[in-house]
């Protein structure tokens, strides 16, 4: 099928099946899937600026249908997401604008490309070696499976900060904790959604848990709500600048509703650290294709 | 509330895709494949509209598509299906 905003042709099969991988990801996550498409659609021959808008657009989509299950089964705490988006916003457009400055000095594809592999790849390994020491802590300690979280610290001191003003999320079971560091949590990930093209899910659900301190099922709905508002958001901004083919992402979003409904019921089977550990291989894969993109793209000149 | 098997749990989900997917190959014969011309002519002449547009057409399909797949999720009677036993499988216990 020929798309002539993005002025390229792709089979519609591929586009359909890539949002229903993704949205299966994504729903059962909490993630966009931004770290899997987008190389997928880079892959395919998409150019890089269509692939960073196209892939929001299609994310705020799947993401919607994803967050309307996980409410059904009481895994979004709306209050906190809410917060998050205000801090997202904020990110997001800052991102959208080094995007562009990079597309002036025509480094584009290399910057992305390796700033995608660091972040991936660190997210991996300290999602990997977490899950595995919680999953040890539930077998040593007989802990409840739902509350094992390998490394606390952090979030215990992130909620021991007392800037006002102080807020409590009942549903997330947080007490008392600085809307600063709330904020500061949605800014970080709003300026990787906007430049990497990306919901920021992959970096927002383990922040959510090890920063925050959020239980594992309740980060996958939160973030899926908020990255409905932080894509929404994002595909306005890439969109007014030209990086947007709907009619792709209107594809894409026909295999994603399915795969994210998937997805999200999937998560009932699960314990905490069970997502977590089985989370920690996606970024990986995401890191390998954008390496196999860039070594393609090297020995092509 | 009587439990569902694994095996007609992926069986319904496999029939559930199939169908799935036949109303989805009609939506792309009917409306898709026909957008291209009309988003290409508001894409060069107002960007802001396309934006506008596009985000429009995102959110109205995805709620479509909500009502279509939980519709679907219904039919297929998923809620019936064993979790518990299921969870105790992948759980830590």
């Amino acid at each position: 099928m020929y798309f002539p905003i993005a002025d390229v042709t792709v089979s519609p099969v591929l586009l359909m099946s890539v949002g229903f991988l993704v949205g299966i990801l994504g729903g059962f996550f909490g993630v966009g899937g931004g770290f899997l498409a987008g190389p997928m659609m880079f892959w395919s021959g998409v150019p890089m600026n269509f692939v960073v808008g196209t892939d929001l657009a299609h994310m705020t989509g799947k993401s919607l249908v994803a967050a309307r299950r996980h409410r059904a089964l009481g895994h979004v705490d709306l209050k906190l997401g809410l917060y998050m988006v205000l801090g997202t916003v904020v990110g997001v457009e800052i991102g959208a604008r080094i995007i562009e400055a990079l597309q002036e000095t025509g480094n584009i594809e290399l910057t992305v490309g390796i700033t995608y592999i660091v972040i991936l790849v660190f997210i991996s390994g300290f999602t990997a070696w977490e899950s595995i020491r919680a999953i040890q802590m539930v077998r040593t300690d007989q802990i409840d499976v739902n509350k094992a979280v390998g490394f606390q610290g952090l979030s215990k001191r992130i909620q021991s900060v007392n800037i006002p003003p102080m807020v409590s999320f009942p549903v997330s079971g947080i007490e008392c904790i600085s809307l600063w560091m709330v904020l500061g949590v949605g800014f970080v990930t709003g300026i990787l959604a906007g430049s990497l093209g990306v919901g920021g899910g992959f970096i927002r659900m383990p922040m959510l848990v090890y920063v925050l301190g959020i239980p594992t099922h309740v980060a996958v709905g939160t973030d899926l709500f908020e990255i409905v508002f932080s894509s929404a958001f994002g595909t306005i901004t890439h969109a007014i600048k030209g990086n947007v083919d709907i009619l792709m992402a209107l594809v894409m979003q026909t295999g994603a509703a399915i795969g994210a409904q998937i997805g999200a019921n999937a998560t009932r089977f699960f314990a905490g650290p069970r997502i977590r550990l089985a989370f920690s291989v996606l970024p990986l894969i995401g890191a390998i294709m954008v390496v196999i993109r860039l070594v393609g793209g090297v020995m092509g000149h | 509330m009587k439990k569902m098997e694994p095996g007609i749990l992926f069986r319904n989900l496999l029939i559930e895709i199939v169908i799935y997917s036949i109303l989805i190959f009609g939506y792309y014969l009917l409306v898709l494949r026909w957008l291209d011309d009309w988003l290409l002519t508001i894409f060069n002449t107002n960007l802001v509209y396309y934006a506008a547009v596009g985000l429009g057409m995102i959110l109205i399909q995805a709620v479509l598509l909500d009502f279509v797949t939980s519709y679907l999720m219904k039919f297929i009677k998923i809620d019936q299906f064993g979790s518990e036993r299921i969870r105790d499988v992948f759980s830590d216990r």
